[in-house]
């Protein structure tokens, strides 16, 4: 009902309408583009490992002593090491393996389906022992885990055959091939056998060594500088060296980790002090591996309450400067019977015009600013929704920076109209 | 009391057919009909008239703070008709002084900076600019006062700052715009002795007023109405204008 | 003029305060985000090493899978690091007038049982002329010679941290540190040295500061010593296993550098590499078409992304943040000026040109600009120090991000550019408001 004179005073000062028409446009476009990146970070964020993080403790044991240089005492240690950390009180398992999630990579090799001659594939690979799938809290779905007279045997005769050089053919390749049993994630089977029927399969790698799958676990997510997250094949061995030393898993009973982490550098420094002992909770890894996203969605965050704050001020100047500029004649208004409600009315209506227009353009703006810093920089597609999410949002920031102002103009009293200024 | 000028004097202002007119979409409205004013050099004008009569169009267009329509318009010997912007505002600044009946001081500068202002935008040295300022303010006796603000001094006061602002330019001429409709009587006497004063020391001063009493101080009047110069003789003496409906669409917006 | 000018400008904001601190806070807000990111990006893209940047290339070899390209971004670049095969080979070339291949080890370090127990340490393995090419400071002593690369003889570099650790902080040129198995006699003590991002390495994490402990290359034979970083291989061991397969396999694992004069000498040094891949093929090598890179400091940044993407979109989120505080402004300004027609009506009768008002309230926004940025940049210092903290906490450096002179400059021109942009429009309404309605009425 007073869309038309308002229409009209605002044509009169388009500038001065125009600009918050910028700003609420540009506002809606960094806004939602700011939640898009915050939500493709906390999902990034959320990505579940597949193991149990919150309770799984990562110790590393790096020798010093020369005695560690040999074979048999190298081996000796990581028993005793073993039976130590399974001696703890609320221990639940423990594994010798070189893997450690969320540390933001790994190792890793490429194999094929044997005799596939198709291209090979590049997936994540470590040691496990009978424990591993335990201590990381992984679920086998189908086949079976290894065994611990299995893990000391195949380490023993792996060694044994990579201890000197092996005779190669005319590919180049070994003449003799090896034969692992390993286990795959579903994922990585899902890869080689789109059929889903990876259990009893065999791999080979560009030497033509040969992999069985005997075991498939549910989920694995080890994020890595490659696109194979989710990809991996344990085999069964320990992973101990001079150099490298050897890394535990340990698996707390849930509620029990503290006080396990506690006594854990003592116990085992006091079975071996040719070393020293790490220890680290794995939730603190993955804190530090996800900090600089996590930094990333905290600041944009910020930016948005920023930004919110300073158009809510530009709504509010425009609100104050409008009212101050038109006492006089709500003051006329008033004197000709305008009530209260009326001239807020007015004003707020008024601001919803501007806003709701500088919500349109921004919608556009949003859109194009995501298309821009996808192609230049990266990120995720913009979500129609979260647009949405924003127009209602600076819609209500308007409508609330309006009202206080709105408020001071409805208060004038009429008898401004026949004060002689 | 006649509306002619004194003889054998040079002239401050003359204008000649003078015609504004205000234009909307609706209305056109005349504030000045081809009206032709002489004002001698050392003269001291009263221009009378009603709310409404085209006084302050005049005196817009005499200061040169507005443009006309028709007519010509020439000042202390120069034709200023059709000059630009910067040029008019060189001429207010060195030639023209202003008095306005709300004093126009710049609030949140104190008495010293206030008299500066337009001195400042003749670009004078800093030194030549003091003197002026402590001479003028002294002669309005408010020599005391220098660091105070607007807001400090009383209404008389602050007149005599806006008075002390134009004597520190050495204006040809001075346009006072009902330079006692805000002050009580004691202090428009005030006023109206100092104007006289420095009339009386050879600026031509060209004052806007409906008081009978200032009027009666300056050596002659001048009347409007409804945009027109009238003589005054042909009047009833207290009557009023017969042209009512034209007087009502004069109102300047 | 100015400076009176100034005057004007700063009554005029001490007289309405609340509006001032709105319109001072909205720039400095602005001001303070756009620099923080701008030095955040500029902490990583900026030139680490400006005196060297001009003659140091870092050199690749595409010895990768004739069947694929290497995994990466972007397909068309070669393995990021040589294999020591070819890094042997290559650096036969006496066209380079400095050269040397290198990567990080980590080994355990032995003081004197009055400091402590054994620790282990990262260290880097690397020629002799690594600390020329670098430009790395000493404090004492220096690099070691040719004739202990070959050797090699057990000679380490130390860092200032390291030789307060283990010595002190006194001259420890002629002492004995134990490293793993053997004893290594110091040669040259490091002052502080913390490039921007660490240039030698970007193959890992390029923001850690450098290594404490430097020892000849030819170390890596007899101490069996792997690489701390990326050793991507791929293709058939050969049959050959342990260290020596290791030495002999495509494992692309050693930074290597060279140090090239002029442009006639890198021409030179690329029809050698050229020349080099060419006659390997006959030997069954690189069956990937030839593709060597002898890049400059800035092309591979640029291919290791040092700069990381998240902060290029800050700093345009950030310069629109800007955009939106100025736009902010303009209403803001506009409606403080206007509201004082009236003494904007007493100076245009006083005399004022229209020039006049219009450089008064230009030189009001640019006041308004200045203050703002000022605080904006004061904001932008603390946010930084929290940026460093954090960045302490998971990177072991705290002092990664800092304002200097370019990104002060920056802020500074940000500020006068806002208050400029910000303030033209209402300047220019303003001078043209008509003097005569404005006084007439008051």
């Amino acid at each position: 009902m007073e869309f038309g004179p308002i229409l009209r005073s605002m044509r009169r000062n388009k500038v001065r309408y125009g600009l918050i028409v910028a700003e609420v446009a540009l506002t809606l476009a960094i806004v939602a583009n700011c939640v898009n990146m915050i939500r493709d970070s906390r999902r990034q964020m959320a990505i579940p490992s597949g193991f149990d993080d919150d309770n799984i403790i990562r110790v590393a044991s790096r020798p010093f002593a020369p005695a560690f240089k040999e074979d048999g005492y190298l081996d000796n240690s990581l028993r005793q090491d073993m039976e130590v950390l399974r001696a703890i009180p609320g221990v639940k398992a423990v594994s010798n393996t070189r893997f450690l999630p969320w540390q933001g990579g790994g190792s890793s090799m490429e194999t094929r389906v044997l005799g596939s001659k198709g291209e090979m594939l590049r997936n994540q690979v470590y040691n496990a022992d009978e424990g591993t799938l335990d201590a990381l809290g992984a679920r086998l779905i189908e086949g079976r885990n290894f065994t611990r007279e299995e893990t000391a045997s195949e380490a023993l005769r792996m060694r044994q055959i990579f201890a000197k050089a092996r005779p190669v053919g005319a590919d180049g390749t070994p003449l003799e091939k090896t034969s692992q049993d390993i286990i795959i994630s579903k994922a990585f089977g899902a890869l080689l056998f789109p059929d889903g029927k990876a259990l009893g399969k065999r791999l080979e790698d560009s030497d033509g060594d040969q992999y069985r799958i005997v075991g498939v676990i549910d989920r694995f997510y080890n994020p890595y500088g490659w696109p194979i997250h989710e990809y991996v094949m344990f085999f069964p061995s320990y992973s101990r060296n001079f150099v490298g030393g050897a890394g535990y898993l340990v698996r707390a009973e849930p509620g029990k980790k503290a006080a396990v982490m506690a006594s854990i550098e003592k116990a085992l420094v006091a079975s071996n002090n040719g070393r020293s002992v790490q220890v680290q909770e794995l939730t603190q890894i993955k804190e530090r591996f996800q900090a600089r996203t996590a930094l990333l969605a905290n600041i944009l965050s910020i930016l948005i309450v920023l930004l919110l704050f300073i158009t809510s001020l530009g709504i509010v100047g425009l609100t104050v400067f409008s009212v101050n500029e038109r006492t006089r004649q709500i003051g006329t208004r008033r004197a000709l019977g305008a009530q209260r409600g009326d001239i807020l009315r007015y004003f707020l209506l008024e601001n919803w015009i501007v806003t709701t227009l500088g919500l349109a353009l921004g919608i556009l703006l949003a859109f194009g600013l995501n298309v821009a810093l996808v192609s230049k920089v990266a990120g995720p597609r913009m979500e129609p929704g979260l647009v949405a999410l924003g127009v209602l949002l600076l819609w209500v920031a308007g409508l609330a920076a309006t009202f206080l102002p709105a408020l001071r103009g409805a208060r004038v009293a009429p008898a401004v109209a026949t004060r002689n200024v | 009391m006649t509306g002619k000028q004194k003889k054998g004097k040079k002239t401050m202002l003359s204008m000649q057919k003078i015609r504004k007119v205000y234009r909307t979409d609706l209305i056109e409205t005349h504030a000045l009909h081809d009206i032709s004013v002489d004002v001698a050099a050392g003269e001291f004008v009263a221009v009378m008239g009603r709310s409404g009569s085209g006084k302050t169009t005049f005196l817009n267009i005499a200061g040169l703070l507005d443009t006309f329509d028709a007519g010509n318009y020439h000042l202390d010997g120069q034709d200023v008709s059709r000059l630009s912007d910067s040029e008019m505002s060189r001429i207010r600044n060195e030639k023209i002084g202003f008095i306005f009946q709300s004093f126009n001081l710049i609030p949140d500068l104190d008495v010293f900076d206030n008299v500066d202002v337009p001195l400042r935008y003749r670009r004078l040295p800093a030194r030549e600019r003091r003197e002026r300022i402590e001479r003028s303010v002294e002669m309005v006796g408010l020599l005391s006062r220098l660091r105070h603000l607007p807001a400090q001094l009383s209404g008389g006061q602050q007149q005599r700052v806006a008075i002390a602002r134009v004597l520190a330019g050495e204006p040809r001429l001075i346009l006072a715009d009902e330079p006692t409709g805000n002050l009580d009587t004691l202090m428009s006497r005030e006023v109206m002795d100092q104007l006289e004063r420095i009339n009386e020391s050879g600026t031509t001063i060209v004052m806007v007023t409906h008081t009978p009493e200032c009027a009666l101080r300056a050596s002659r009047q001048i009347h409007l109405l409804d945009g027109e110069i009238v003589d005054l003789d042909s009047l009833p003496a207290e009557g009023p204008p017969e042209k009512t409906a034209a007087s009502f669409a004069a109102t300047v917006p | 003029m100015l400076f009176h000018n100034l005057r004007i400008a700063w009554k005029s904001l001490k007289r309405n305060r609340a509006l001032s601190i709105l319109i001072v806070t909205g720039i400095a807000l602005g001001i303070a985000v756009s620099t923080t990111f701008a030095t955040v990006r500029h902490s990583f893209a900026k030139d680490p090493i400006p005196t060297r940047s001009g003659v140091l290339y870092y050199v690749r070899l595409d010895s990768w899978d004739p069947l694929k390209p290497y995994p990466g971004a972007d397909s068309t670049l070669p393995p990021t690091q040589v294999t020591y095969r070819d890094m042997t080979e290559i650096m036969k070339s006496d066209i380079p007038s400095r050269q040397g291949g290198m990567f990080k080890t980590a080994l355990y370090v032995f003081p004197d049982a009055k400091i402590g127990q054994p620790f282990r340490e990262t260290i880097r393995l690397c020629f002799s002329d690594f600390f020329p090419m670098f430009d790395v400071p000493f404090r004492y002593g220096s690099g070691w010679d040719k004739k202990a690369d070959e050797g090699p003889e057990p000679v380490v570099v130390l860092s200032d941290e390291m030789n307060d650790k283990l010595f002190g902080g006194k001259n420890s040129v002629g002492k004995t540190v134990r490293i793993s198995d053997r004893d290594f006699r110091v040669v040259g003590v490091l002052a502080d040295w913390a490039p921007s991002v660490k240039i030698y390495d970007l193959t890992q994490n390029f923001i850690e500061k450098p290594e404490k402990i430097y020892m000849p290359f030819n170390f890596v034979k007899p101490m069996q010593l792997r690489t701390f970083g990326n050793s991507d291989g791929w293709g058939s061991s050969g049959g050959l296993s342990g260290f020596d397969g290791f030495l002999q396999s495509e494992s692309c694992w050693i930074q290597m550098w060279v140090e090239l004069p002029d442009k006639a000498a890198v021409s030179k040094y690329k029809d050698f590499l050229a020349a080099y891949v060419l006659d390997q093929k006959k030997h069954g090598r690189f069956q990937r078409p030839v593709n060597n890179r002898v890049s400059t400091v800035e092309e591979w940044m640029r291919d290791q992304r040092v700069v990381p993407p998240e902060t290029t979109a800050m700093l345009i989120v950030s310069l629109l943040f800007l955009g939106v505080c100025a736009v902010n402004l303009v209403g803001l300004l506009l409606g403080k000026f206007l509201a004082r027609s009236s003494e904007v009506g007493v100076r245009r009768a006083l005399g004022a040109s229209r020039a006049d008002i219009f450089v008064q309230h230009v030189v009001e926004c640019e006041l308004i600009g200045v203050v703002g940025g000022a605080i904006g940049l004061a904001l932008s210092v603390g946010a930084l120090a929290l940026l460093n903290q954090w960045l302490k906490t998971t990177q072991l450096r705290g002092d990664y991000f800092h304002l200097d002179i370019p990104m002060v400059l920056l802020s500074v021109g940000l500020s006068l550019a806002a208050g400029l942009a910000a303030g033209l429009y209402p300047a220019w309404r303003t001078c043209r408001l008509s003097p005569a309605v404005h006084l007439s009425l008051q």
